[in-house]
């Protein structure tokens, strides 16, 4: 009877051995694919830290590209001219540009009034600047043009009380055609109202850079 | 008798260690094995996002040494900016002709394909076959296919259109 007892325990216990089997091995298999996950985790995290540390990296270059001085835009398109920096937009005014007309003189000489466009920087600054008359000007009126330097070219207060000069002639100045800004109605330069005049006057000064489109 | 009742007992309560030892193994596994999933999945997000940053971030700074006016395109905000390198030109708010939530929604960097000079100032400026930059017309039929097309008040739009040449790049960011 015992022995009997003995055997019937014996083959219980490893009935049960065996039959613990499956679930160990399955847990082997779930282990085996925890660890594969763990590592793959791993690989992301380090992926994630290293595209955080290259943008990072860019974010710091480009901010060392960007500065904080003002700057003033002039649209040509719908004349517009704004004081802006960063992204702020300081002051707004309406401007005269470029007629775009074309002129053609007795002489041969030809004339294309339109604003230019592209990257320019304020190379001076004038109070009461006084216009030299150019060519067309004569040629407009059918007026004899007069010899270089001649001083019957000075002529002041038709540019307004300040002017900024943009090189080759061409500047941001005052005008008395008031009505006619927010037209292409100029020669070439840009035109401003006096308070707007004098606000981008005083905001601006030698080396602020003007983009023109 | 009482052997054999001991006997069975213990075969019971091993048979039970056995199987709940298993029990509590796979659940624990189960347990971390989903923690890990769920980590995985957040990882590979952050990742995609790192990278759009990433490729925006070159894109600036691809821009600020070139010589051409681009566009930054805020669909979720529903601004662009003009510029031209580090300086923003002009910004102006458009309005885009279906629902932006979608994940279908296009991001990333387009080239100008092709300006159109209409009728009446209606100008329209298109980026391959993805998207339309074009003059806002009053009650316009708000078109649900592919381009998505942007509409931009006249004024915006006519300033936009002259700064800009073909080849221009513009970036949909989100």
């Amino acid at each position: 009877m015992r022995i009997r007892l003995k055997i019937i325990f014996i083959s219980v216990f490893l009935a049960v051995c065996l039959a613990a089997q499956g679930p160990l091995r399955a847990d082997e298999n779930a282990a085996q694919t925890e660890e594969a996950f763990r590592l793959d985790v791993q690989s992301l995290r380090q992926e994630a830290a290293r595209l955080e540390a290259e943008n990072q990296g860019l974010r710091f270059m480009l901010k060392a590209l960007e500065d904080e001085e003002p700057y003033l835009v002039v649209d040509t398109e719908i004349n517009r001219l704004s004081l802006r920096q960063g992204n702020d937009v300081l002051h707004t005014a309406v401007c005269g540009t470029g007629s775009r007309g074309f002129m053609k003189a007795e002489t041969g000489n030809n004339w294309f009034f339109e604003t230019p466009m592209g990257s320019f920087t304020v190379l001076g600054r004038e109070r009461n600047p006084v216009w030299i008359r150019p060519d067309w000007s004569y040629v407009e009126e059918n007026m004899p043009i007069p010899p270089e330097g001649d001083p019957d070219r000075l002529v002041h207060g038709v540019l307004g009380k300040y002017a900024l000069l943009l090189g080759n002639g061409y500047k941001i100045h005052g005008t008395k055609w008031t009505n006619l800004l927010g037209t292409h109605f100029t020669h070439g330069c840009i035109s401003l109202g006096d308070d707007d005049l004098d606000l981008i006057y005083k905001s601006v000064k030698t080396g602020t850079k003007v983009y023109i489109y | 008798m009482r052997t054999y009742r001991n006997h069975i007992i213990a075969c019971l309560f091993l048979v039970l260690s056995v199987f709940l030892m298993g029990a509590d193994g796979g659940a624990r596994n189960g347990d971390e094995t989903a923690t890990l999933l769920e980590s995985r999945r957040m990882l590979l997000q952050k990742i995609e996002t790192l990278r759009r940053e990433q490729d925006y971030l070159l894109f600036r700074k691809a821009m600020y040494e070139a010589d051409s006016k681009y566009l930054v395109l805020n669909v979720t905000g529903r601004t662009g900016q003009l510029m031209y390198k580090n300086r923003v030109l002009k910004t102006f708010p458009f309005f885009p002709s279906r629902r932006l939530a979608d994940g279908s929604m296009l991001t990333g960097k387009l080239a100008l394909t092709e300006k159109v000079d209409g009728k009446r100032g209606r100008f329209r400026m298109l980026f391959g076959t993805d998207l339309v930059m074009q003059t806002k017309q009053a009650a316009a039929p708000q078109r649900k296919t592919k381009p998505l097309a942007l509409s931009l008040a006249k004024k915006d739009m006519q300033s936009v259109y002259s700064a800009i040449e073909q080849g221009a790049l513009a970036y949909i960011v989100r």
